[in-house]
């Protein structure tokens, strides 16, 4: 039966060639808003390894020289904050924050090691800040930066890109020519770049307390309930500590939402373009079947004469229909699998390839519902009337 | 081989009742070759489809082959059809984008049979009506007598035991028209074939075994 539909469709192929390569423009879009969306949707469900809800972040240059008075303020300015009796935890790091669009890169292969991995300075009381869970090992503290070796926290993101095979705790490797590190701690994840991006490798380095111009960022995590007069206290305590005003305060969950809009917006325009094209095919399968069967009614005659139940003639007109959309799904497959193959896709192989399947999923449950019923019209459809129709 | 009894047929809108046929009743014999004539608008082609069972009567029964067919679905009812009935129009109703072999092979496909039978049995169908050589045609491609011919290879390609021809020379001229009622009488004579013809031609009415005359829905004795 599928040769006998094969056969109509070959024979209309001009009259279905439009259709045809719509069908397959249906299929490249819906491939891409799909395999887009999978993957967004993968990052967005990837654990963050932070909490980003109760934080406050002061952004902040001192402009100042690194003197024995500028680190005094620095570490009072910690110490009133913490005193603050809203405040949880206070930290200080590099610009290179959740959600601040800033990334720092590394990588060295020194000793035979081989990486290449985002990186921050943080305080020791960063990852009390954020919460950042540990999978094995411990976040670095202030003693151990006595030690011969600085102390490294890298992600197991890290470890699994890296260091296949090696345990993880008390491996030794240069960060930087001077700098000779010794991994005391996994992070569960760290996908500080926004809910809606792939986790990089990542290494949390100390920030030693003469840094005075990486000390950037001001972490600041208030217990839960606190409202917003909490902002007024952390400015006004800012303000006087600096004495200037050269330095913006933000609840990370503001920054959060403006980072992730940047994901939503093309999705959302992406998901809407979708939407009209499957209205637009939709209507056209709809109004083109109606249309096929309107002509065709002599032959729905002639085929119920000769022996053909209402099943198959609802059959003939969903089969025709869905042969031509496996024919269209087919030229739309061969070229979009060759797509990772000649460019480098923006997004991960296998969220591509569940795309295509998705997107070609939806497409045939739409064009078999779109052909149910004009189909179902086209089988009750009385032979006698039919036969008489011209 | 095909038994009506008191057969009517109406047609309804909100207002008005049309008396298609009324209360006919007529046996046809196996091999026979009836030939059904009347003025138009008479009820012949209503009283084919009856027999044809490609239409229901308001009141009344038919049977064929001892099979009374009332109150059947209508995928039973198709299925007898298929393998009992052949159907020849006066338009041919040929379909025009496959060839006339895939045309004539139609009613097989829904019968089932493998694609090899299908050709088998349809190229069998061809040579008795001698088009074999224009199998791989397509209907736009041959002449009015040409395509009546395909028509009746599609009619006959399933062997059924009765073939029903809605005036099957009304759209031939008369050298076209003698050729398919060769092939007709041929059919019946030779393979026994039972026959129902609606025709206006009263020389093409002459060939047959009998002729039921019809006007306003009834029979004329």
């Amino acid at each position: 039966m599928i040769a006998h539909y094969f056969k109509l469709i070959w024979k209309r192929k001009g009259k279905n060639a439009f259709l045809f390569v719509q069908l397959i423009f249906v299929f490249w879009v819906v491939f891409a808003v799909f395999s887009y969306g999978i993957s967004q949707y993968r990052y967005y469900a990837s654990p963050l390894g932070f909490d980003w809800r109760e934080v406050y972040r002061v952004q902040i240059n001192f402009k100042t020289e690194d003197t024995a008075a500028t680190r005094l303020m620095i570490k009072s300015l910690k110490h009133d904050l913490k005193a603050m009796p809203e405040t949880d935890q206070v930290s200080y790091s590099v610009n290179v924050s959740p959600y601040l669009g800033n990334i720092w890169g590394n990588g060295n292969d020194n000793d035979g090691f081989v990486f290449n991995a985002r990186y921050m300075y943080a305080d020791e009381d960063y990852a009390r800040v954020w919460k950042i869970p540990m999978k094995s090992g411990r976040f670095y503290t202030r003693e151990d930066l006595n030690s011969k070796y600085t102390p490294v926290v890298v992600t197991q993101k890290f470890v699994d890109k890296f260091m296949k095979g090696k345990e993880p705790l008390g491996f030794k490797f240069h960060f930087t020519k001077e700098m000779e590190t010794e991994i005391i701690g996994v992070a569960e994840n760290f996908k500080f770049q926004g809910d809606f991006t792939e986790e990089d490798p990542f290494l949390f380095v100390p920030l030693a307390d003469d840094a005075t111009d990486l000390h950037q960022a001001i972490n600041v995590r208030v217990k839960p309930g606190t409202g917003p007069e909490v902002e007024k206290k952390i400015n006004d305590l800012v303000e006087n500590a600096t004495k200037n005003n050269d330095f913006s305060l933000v609840k990370v969950d503001i920054t959060r939402k403006s980072t992730n809009s940047r994901t939503y917006i093309p999705l959302a325009a992406m998901f809407f373009l979708a939407i009209f094209l499957i209205i637009n095919i939709s209507m056209g399968l709809f109004g083109i079947l109606r249309y096929n069967i309107a002509r065709r009614i002599p032959e729905i005659g002639l085929r119920k004469a000769v022996g053909a139940s209402t099943g198959a003639v609802r059959r003939q007109f969903t089969g025709e229909m869905l042969v031509l959309v496996v024919l269209a799904f087919v030229i739309a497959v061969i070229f979009a699998v060759q797509l990772p193959f000649i460019t480098t896709l923006p997004i991960e192989k296998d969220a591509y390839f569940m795309g295509i399947g998705a997107g070609a999923l939806l497409i045939f449950v739409l064009v078999y519902g779109c052909t149910l019923a004009p189909s179902q019209q086209a089988a009750m459809t009385l032979p006698a009337k039919a036969l008489h129709e011209e | 081989m095909i038994e009506l009894k008191n057969l009517s047929k109406s047609y309804y809108t909100d207002v008005l009742e049309t008396v298609a046929l009324n209360d006919i009743s007529l046996k046809i014999g196996k091999g026979e070759f009836v030939s059904i004539m009347g003025p138009s608008g008479c009820g012949k082609s209503t009283l084919l489809n009856m027999i044809g069972l490609l239409d229901s009567p308001t009141r009344g029964h038919v049977s064929i082959k001892g099979v009374n067919l009332e109150n059947q679905k209508e995928n039973d009812l198709a299925k007898f059809r298929n393998e009992n009935l052949g159907f020849i129009f006066q338009s041919f109703h040929l379909i025009s984008d496959l060839s006339v072999i895939d045309n004539v092979e139609l009613p097989l496909l829904y019968r089932g049979e493998s694609a090899k039978e299908r050709k088998r049995l349809s190229e069998e169908a061809l040579e008795k009506v001698g088009l074999l050589n224009r199998k791989n045609h397509y209907p736009n491609q041959l002449s009015g007598g040409q395509r009546q011919r395909v028509a009746i290879a599609r009619a006959i390609v399933g062997k059924p035991a009765v073939v029903m021809a809605d005036e099957p020379t009304g759209n031939l001229d008369s050298v076209l028209g003698n050729e398919v009622m060769q092939l007709l009488l041929d059919l019946n004579e030779q393979e026994k074939v039972t026959v129902v013809m609606v025709t206006h031609d009263e020389s093409m009415a002459r060939k047959t075994h009998r002729v039921i005359r019809l006007y306003d829905g009834s029979l004329v004795n």
